[in-house]
């Protein structure tokens, strides 16, 4: 069944807003497309609705041709990082949000050690250290507000579950 | 024993496992098309060129209220800029004057030294100005976008330059928009003359960092500051247009400071430059 209540809406617009913006924002600190994937990771999805995953993988598509990534980057960052919401849900762990935070910082860093190695061999050249990792960090960093932003505003306007 | 076989498999089936399944399968497929590089087709160059137009047309709506702030903080910044850059002038104004006599003087003996040499029609080509309506350039793989439309006649492989150097080439044309590949992409290579000895490389784009020229026979012969230029070899890029300058050299790797700082530029010239035309 193909959910569109207008608290879905909502959140597409906002994933929608927040990739469309990487053709304005360009920021050596905040990745837009890290801040998706945050996004994404602290929604409370309706589990039930197929219809996420395909808007997920659409969206990745298309903000893989509008930063020019390679097709299917993006859309594996997204799915991935909505994979692992739900196989923490499964676990029984929405309520905690550190384990989720501890979660969620342990694959961004794992994300980094795989793109800088992945262009560290395959291009023979390296990433600055420092400058990506503050990317990464700032993601991070960013999940506690986000979290209490995102969830304020479901708790407010969407039922989905 | 049956009934909880029954419902282990009520809990397979149910729709939230379901919907798990299938974002699972979805992630695969998509991990299958990065690896796969399905960019590197036909059909993605082509998928990608058109849906290129479209999706910068809804971002731009989309991204409206971002832009208003972005351009708002970029005005400032700009203000500051040229308060800076006003008060350089006024102190280099003299030194200015009697450096732009001088480089007025060179170009007539080079224009006079051609036409004793023959030298004609090769370098003769005219350009474009586009406006840059998004910036990737931040990002390992550097892009930007630019305006484009029929009446220009932008072309793949186009040059594109700023006001003193090369940027870049153009990757991808479509009605509205086209693409540039910048010099720091991973995926450039820019055939090379370094210092007036014209000693050849390929230089190499390297993400967020400075390129690197590679493949020198007399990398020994080359010093810091020595200025980096296009070779024309290839056929893509004329030759004799400033890319950098030297910055470090390290053993055989010559790193390389561009010219042009594509984050000061808003707008971008596009050389009409073919090769293969010229010699026809």
């Amino acid at each position: 069944m193909i959910d569109l209540k207008i608290g879905n809406l909502l959140i597409y617009l906002i994933l929608f807003f927040t990739t469309s913006s990487n053709l304005v924002f360009s920021s050596t600190y905040f990745d837009l497309t890290l801040i998706s994937c945050l996004i994404i990771y602290v929604l409370k999805w309706n589990e039930a609705n197929w219809f996420i995953c395909i808007i997920l993988f659409m969206l990745g598509i298309y903000n893989d041709i509008l930063i020019s990534t390679p097709f299917g980057y993006t859309s594996s960052l997204f799915l991935f990082f909505y994979l692992i919401d739900r196989v923490g849900n499964f676990f029984s762990m929405p309520s905690n949000t550190n384990i989720k935070f501890i979660i969620f910082s342990l694959f961004v860093l794992i994300l980094f050690s795989i793109n800088y190695f992945t262009i560290y061999f395959i291009y023979s050249t390296s990433m600055p250290f420092f400058v990506n990792l503050a990317s990464y960090m700032a993601v991070i960093l960013l999940y506690y507000p986000l979290n209490f932003i995102i969830g304020s505003i479901q708790n407010k306007y969407v039922r989905v579950k | 024993m049956r009934l909880s076989r029954n419902l282990r498999d009520q809990k397979i089936l149910n729709p939230s496992s379901r919907v798990f399944i299938f974002a699972i399968i979805l992630f695969a497929f998509s991990v299958i098309l990065f690896i796969g590089r399905f960019e590197l087709t036909q059909t993605a160059k082509n998928l990608r060129s058109q849906v290129t137009s479209i999706s910068y047309s809804i971002s731009h709506i989309v991204s409206m209220p971002s832009n208003v702030i972005n351009s708002g903080i970029q005005s400032i910044i700009d203000l500051k800029e040229i308060y800076q850059q006003l008060e350089n002038y006024r102190k280099n104004q003299l030194s200015n004057s009697s450096s732009f006599q001088d480089i007025v003087s060179m170009k007539l003996k080079i224009a006079q030294y051609e036409e004793l040499l023959n030298l004609t029609a090769d370098l003769e080509y005219d350009f474009v100005t586009s406006r840059i309506v998004a910036d990737f350039s931040d990002k390992i793989i550097g892009t930007i976008l630019i305006k484009s439309n029929e009446t220009e006649k932008l072309f793949v492989d186009m040059p594109a330059t700023g006001p003193t150097g090369i940027l870049g080439r153009v990757s991808s044309v479509d009605n509205k928009i086209a693409r540039v590949l910048l010099l720091n992409n991973i995926n450039s290579r820019l055939p090379v003359s370094i210092s007036e000895n014209a000693y050849q490389g390929i230089m190499i784009g390297q993400g967020q960092k400075n390129p690197i020229v590679e493949y020198v026979r007399e990398y020994k012969n080359i010093n810091v500051g020595d200025i980096v230029s296009t070779s024309g070899k290839g056929g893509i890029f004329p030759p004799y247009l400033v890319v950098g300058q030297v910055s470090s050299i390290d053993g055989e790797r010559i790193e390389v400071e561009l010219i042009e700082d594509i984050s000061q530029l808003t707008h971008i010239r596009l050389l009409n430059y073919k090769f293969n035309q010229n010699n026809e």
